[in-house]
């Protein structure tokens, strides 16, 4: 079975369903992406893995385990941690507390996963003492993505890590998930910078209309026409 | 790092004088009350329309009275500060109907001691006063909890809507001799033969409501650095992110709410033992306004900037009092300026 699995999931924000029947899986070790245009469903299908959407149909199987109606805050303690979409960081707190509150469901912050984060993004360490909101947007990104890690996630959720960052920091931000991938954190990423997911992942999906389209490896569907046409604008 | 733990041993130093000094202040402070200076300002405060035409208000004199009841009362609105601070300051939700769980913690004092017959021979159940407070407590968390559980679920202005409308719902009630037992629009007169005799002086209502008053502070300040502080932290800031980080975002927010609760339920104890009464006109909607101005001004979260605030509050109103119409006039443009210049309040921590 797989680690993550999707089966036949619908989601609604109370209204029609915005998510129709998503079939899809996360195996460990393995980064995920899906991709698609603005609008297209990519937040609500992450947001209904982090029971922060209702499910009207379908499950959610996780390591073993149907979280499809687990409490937000349950998940969390199951190991998945969500990145949320744009400046999901808390910016009256300074960056050090922002850190501190994303170890939030384990305790206490661990020196060792601080020393870590900070490895992999040494700006935050320089601005540790800053508020958050006083951080450009790609340190903003960094900082929501490091406060991710405290807990020791199992599965790390990221909506759209390159969202309204300048391209330089974008590198680095890719840089920084293939080393967290690397180390043993299976990934799901969404995005609409379809070029550089598909880079960096193993299987990609492509979602449209809240429906799943094509998938294929990550190479595969970057030589892809009908992607290359829809998405890398090639 | 020893430089390090100097400074922070200093500045512990300094904040453990600068709470000596408040509670050295609060004790000797009915020594210097009643407070009173008067001026003579001639016809100064006539309005231009008034004095064209060759009339005269009569005010020509400025009064300043400041009596020990007015430290009771800036010590009472402390803590109920407090208790909004927590649900407005920490947990960022916005309560408009607050005055409204002071009168319940009010009404059930007064009904209590006017309620239980008053034979110097027999031993009463609840015999003493103090007795009551715990139960003027719990029937204001119980209230708000319920009040809580149906709409906190429910985002942002649903909560400030719904406490708004509570609040009057409450007044309308309670001047409509709710249950039979609150006296309609009278209220309940607590006649000396039924207020506890501990308070035939003022002063130790005094040293009661300022003692809790610091203790309440006291309280917010532990559980503003606690676990459940950080959690209603990160709900104020960003519910989707306090979710995030495996925050039960309703829970937290019952508890800021429920617990205000406990300020509120204390604070209108001793208020109608303050006012010797409990009566509707006491729990309008404006008494809910200026303890939200109280947090407002102090600084949202900020513990001794509300305190601070209220105090300041309390006593502006009385130093203004002379301006009669005026007062309000030139309370609001303070506030307005304030805002302008200082929108975190006085001692709130800078936005964004
Ligand atoms: N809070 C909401 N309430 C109702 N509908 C929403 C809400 N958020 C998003 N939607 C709708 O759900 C669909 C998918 O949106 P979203 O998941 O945010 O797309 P993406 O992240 O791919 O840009 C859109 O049609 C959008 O209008
Ligand atoms: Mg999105």
């Amino acid at each position: 079975m797989a680690f993550l699995e999707f089966r036949g999931v619908c989601a609604t924000y109370g209204g029609p369903d915005v998510l129709h029947d998503l079939n899809f899986s996360v195996e460990r070790n393995e980064i995920v992406t899906l991709i698609g245009a603005n609008g297209a469903g990519k937040t609500t299908t992450l947001l209904a893995l982090s029971g922060l959407v209702r499910k009207s149909a379908g499950s959610i199987i996780f390591d073993g385990e149907d979280i499809t109606n687990l409490a937000p805050h349950k998940i969390v303690q199951r190991g998945i941690i969500h990145v949320p979409e744009g400046r999901g960081i808390f910016p009256r707190l300074t960056v050090m507390e922002n850190l501190t509150m994303g170890a939030y469901s384990v305790g206490k912050v661990s020196e060792e996963k601080l020393e870590a984060a900070f490895r992999l993004f040494p700006i935050l360490e320089e601005r540790k003492a800053q508020p958050g909101g006083t951080l450009s947007g790609g340190e903003q990104q960094m900082l929501a993505i490091a406060r991710g890690l405290m807990p020791d996630p199992k599965l790390l959720l990221l909506d759209e890590p390159s969202l309204g960052v300048a391209p330089m920091l974008v590198e680095k931000i890719f840089e920084a998930l293939r080393e967290i991938h690397a180390s043993g954190t299976p990934i799901l990423l969404v995005e609409q910078n379809a070029h550089k997911a598909l880079e960096l992942a193993d299987r990609g999906y492509v979602i449209e209309n809240g429906r799943l389209g094509i998938s294929g490896s990550g190479q595969e569907l970057l030589r892809d026409p009908r992607i290359m046409e829809a998405y890398l604008g090639i | 790092m020893t430089a390090e733990g100097g400074i922070v041993k200093r500045r512990k130093l300094g904040k453990a004088a600068a709470w000596l000094g408040v509670i050295l202040f609060l004790a000797w402070l009915p020594s210097f009350l009643p407070f009173s200076v008067e001026w003579n300002i001639g016809s100064w405060l006539d309005p231009i329309w008034l004095r064209l035409f060759g009339h005269s208000s009569g005010i020509e004199t400025y009064r300043i009275d400041i009596g020990l009841h007015h430290a009771t009362l800036a010590a009472l609105f402390v803590i109920m500060a407090m208790g909004l601070n927590l649900s407005i300051g920490f947990a960022g939700l916005l309560d408009l109907g607050f005055i409204a769980f002071v009168a319940i913690g009010a009404y059930i004092m007064a009904i209590e001691l006017t309620r239980v017959p008053l034979n110097s021979d027999s031993v009463r159940v609840f015999s003493a006063w103090w007795a009551v407070i715990p139960l003027c407590i719990f029937g204001a968390v119980l209230v708000r909890v319920a009040l809580g559980a149906t709409c906190l679920r429910l985002r942002g202005d649903y909560l400030a809507i719904v406490t708004l409308g509570f609040g009057e719902i409450t007044r309308v009630a309670l001047k409509n001799d709710l249950f039979g037992l609150t006296g309609g629009p009278d209220g309940i007169f607590l006649s000396p033969r039924v207020m506890p005799e501990f308070f035939s002086d003022p002063e130790p209502l005094y040293y009661l409501a300022a003692a809790l008053a610091l203790l309440s502070c006291f309280t917010l300040y532990r559980w503003k650095n606690s676990r459940a502080g950080r959690a209603w932290e990160a709900v104020r800031e960003d519910e989707v992110a306090a979710a995030a980080c495996g925050i039960n975002v309703f829970r937290a927010k019952i508890w800021a709410y429920g617990l205000g609760g406990v300020f509120a339920g204390l604070a209108g104890a001793l208020y109608a033992l303050h006012n010797t009464t409990a009566h509707p006109t006491d729990y309008d909607f404006i008494e809910s306004v200026k303890v939200v101005v109280m947090v407002v001004l102090g600084g949202m979260g900020s513990i001794a900037g509300v305190a601070f605030g209220s105090v300041v509050f309390i006593l502006l109103l009385e130093v203004l009092r002379g301006l009669a119409h005026y007062r309000m006039l030139i309370f609001g443009a303070t506030l307005v300026a304030l805002m302008v210049f200082r929108p975190q309040g006085l001692a709130g921590r800078a936005g964004k």
